[in-house]
């Protein structure tokens, strides 16, 4: 026999279980690690390819696909061991995709917007997704992180090519790897 | 003298107000889900889980997750607002 709930007992059951799914913040740091990461080496490997007189240097942006096939893996067996989906998830799901349409639009266009304004354009999206991101994880060093790359990104503008990849290196440090970092310790 | 009002049978009963109280909180959640956050045994919560879905207020999806077959629960607007129901109750029976 199941005995009767109070009211006590009642109000309990719901805010303890309201309280049981609360999100961990550290799930999301793999993302903004793999991504940021990735990114950190194809831009540096850019930049050295550069200046070592190799013709195609921008081929370490093939790296990007070989990442995505990876987030693709660990997103979807993230989705699958949590059972879960929470309003958060589904804010960020409109996010990333938004700003990956961009990112890949930016691309296919940057014969025509011109490989100089492209990769400033690119630093500001990187910006965005991470200062949203932090606004909707309410985690500070995220959107910190996106405002210094909006900072980085303008002053790519000014400056050549070439520097412009080590602007990049440094927006996708301060945005992705250190905030990816301070997430995963999150709790 | 508060106004005391009835509470809603479907929601008072400790399962059944710990799924709804999941649910409020998330988007949808798996039968998996809420059975580790609930504590409930499988036969339990599926009784339970079906209860709330004859009296509309939780939607249920069966399907498949690869080979395994799977359960998601999703809170409607008549759940939603049964629950607000249910919590204005409780607050003028604890005179909050």
């Amino acid at each position: 026999m199941e005995k009767e709930l109070n009211e006590k007992e009642s109000l309990a059951i719901i805010s303890s279980m309201i309280a049981s799914t609360k999100r961990k913040l550290s799930h999301d740091s793999v993302h903004y690690l793999l991504w940021g990461w990735s990114v950190l080496i194809a831009a540096l490997a850019h930049y050295f390819l550069l200046h070592s007189g190799y013709e195609q240097p921008y081929l370490s942006w093939l790296l990007m696909p070989l990442t995505a096939i990876a987030a693709i893996i660990v997103g979807r067996r993230q989705k699958r061991e949590r059972h879960v989906s929470t309003h958060i998830d589904t804010a960020m799901q409109y996010v990333w995709t938004g700003f990956l349409i961009m990112l890949l639009l930016t691309l296919a266009l940057s014969s025509k917007i011109g490989f100089e304004t492209s990769y400033p354009l690119l630093m500001w999206l990187y910006g965005l997704g991470t200062f949203i991101s932090g606004g909707i994880l309410k985690f500070k060093p995220l959107w910190i992180g996106g405002l210094l790359s909006f900072g980085l990104g303008t002053a790519a503008f000014f400056l050549p090519f070439d520097q412009q990849l080590l602007l990049l290196a440094a927006a996708i440090i301060v945005s992705y790897i250190l905030p990816g970092h301070l997430l995963k310790a999150a709790k | 003298m508060p106004d005391f009002k009835t509470l809603d049978p479907v929601l008072h009963q400790s399962l059944r107000l710990a799924v709804v109280s999941v649910l409020v909180a998330v988007e949808s959640a798996e039968f998996v889900y809420l059975k580790e956050k609930t504590g409930a045994t499988a036969g339990n919560l599926s009784v339970q889980i079906d209860k709330l879905q004859e009296a509309g207020y939780i939607h249920v999806v069966k399907d498949y997750n690869g080979k395994k077959p799977r359960t998601t629960c999703k809170i409607t607007p008549n759940g939603l607002l049964a629950l607000e129901t249910y919590i204005t109750a409780l607050k003028s029976y604890i005179n909050l």
